[in-house]
């Protein structure tokens, strides 16, 4: 991740060969609370044209633990079928966060796009 | 019929086989699930309840799929708010995959009619228990003793 830490810094999330995946702009920097930026797939054929969505990461502390919630807001009426991706994907990349935060050692989960969002990317196309 | 549902999925370093016995042997579910823990043989058709540490029945049921360590599906009502008990019976699917590198736990808790209290009672039960259940499966401790 590259971001600029302040309210309309910019944010790229990149590949590990310096490729732009996701690109967007921080809406809300309020450490160690509240973080929120908008988000644009830049990195995959056809997600760049799709509407930004909006993902925000909210921390407290709840007892002797912190709880952290994250939300990916859309604009627009987004088919069930591209949602897979992030359904897919984001409870992947928290369990390993956690186990991260938590052994000192992330979840290698071998994972792929789903079938059916990279179909539905190709079908708003035509 | 309008459904209320809720999802969720966590990945665990560890085994199907551990997974399953996280979620089913009382002793260890008292240690993650905040000292409730289950009383059941676990066998397809076999009555289900959920009880608080002090013995008090929380949730009760039945058992309606066991396929160990695959997947596990529970008719549960609650047993001790009466106007949560009346939405009815639920029905809870427990799913345990192994992925490379991991173990995907999926919780999938729906009952019928839209917005119920039910479901929004354990959406914020769920997420605190698998996290516990998570800490406690990789790390040999949970990550909070007290519900917060």
């Amino acid at each position: 991740v590259d971001v600029e830490p302040r309210t309309g810094g910019a944010f790229r999330m990149l590949y590990p060969d310096d490729r732009t995946h996701i690109a967007g702009e921080v809406v809300e920097w309020s450490p160690p609370r509240r973080f929120s930026c908008t988000w644009v797939v830049e990195g995959m054929p056809g997600f760049a044209e799709l509407p930004a969505c909006l993902v925000t990461y909210e921390i407290e502390q709840a007892g002797e633990a912190a709880r952290l919630t994250m939300t990916e807001a859309h604009s627009w009426d987004i088919p069930d079928a591209i949602l897979s991706g992030g359904r897919s994907g984001w409870p992947a990349i928290l369990s390993s966060l956690k186990s991260l935060l938590e052994t000192g050692n992330p979840l290698t989960i071998k994972m792929a796009p789903p079938q059916e969002m990279l179909d539905a990317i190709k079908g708003l196309k035509k | 019929m309008s459904k209320s549902s809720f999802v969720y999925v966590t990945y665990i370093r560890s085994t199907p086989e551990k997974v399953w016995q996280a979620l089913t042997d009382p002793a260890t579910m008292k240690k993650y699930w905040f000292g409730a823990f289950a009383e059941t043989d676990w066998k397809p058709g076999s009555p289900w309840s959920l009880k608080f540490d002090d013995g008090r029945v929380a949730d009760a049921g039945e058992i309606l799929e066991s396929e160990p360590p695959k997947r596990l599906v529970i008719r549960w009502r609650n047993e001790w708010k009466p106007e949560i008990k009346a939405e009815g019976w639920s029905r809870c699917t427990m799913t345990i995959e192994l992925h490379q590198g991991a173990v995907q736990l999926t919780i999938h808790h729906e009952l019928e009619g839209e917005g119920t209290k039910f479901i929004e009672a354990v959406s914020g039960g769920w997420p605190r228990i698998l996290s516990n259940l998570k800490s406690l499966l990789e790390t040999g401790a949970v990550a909070y003793e007290t519900k917060a």
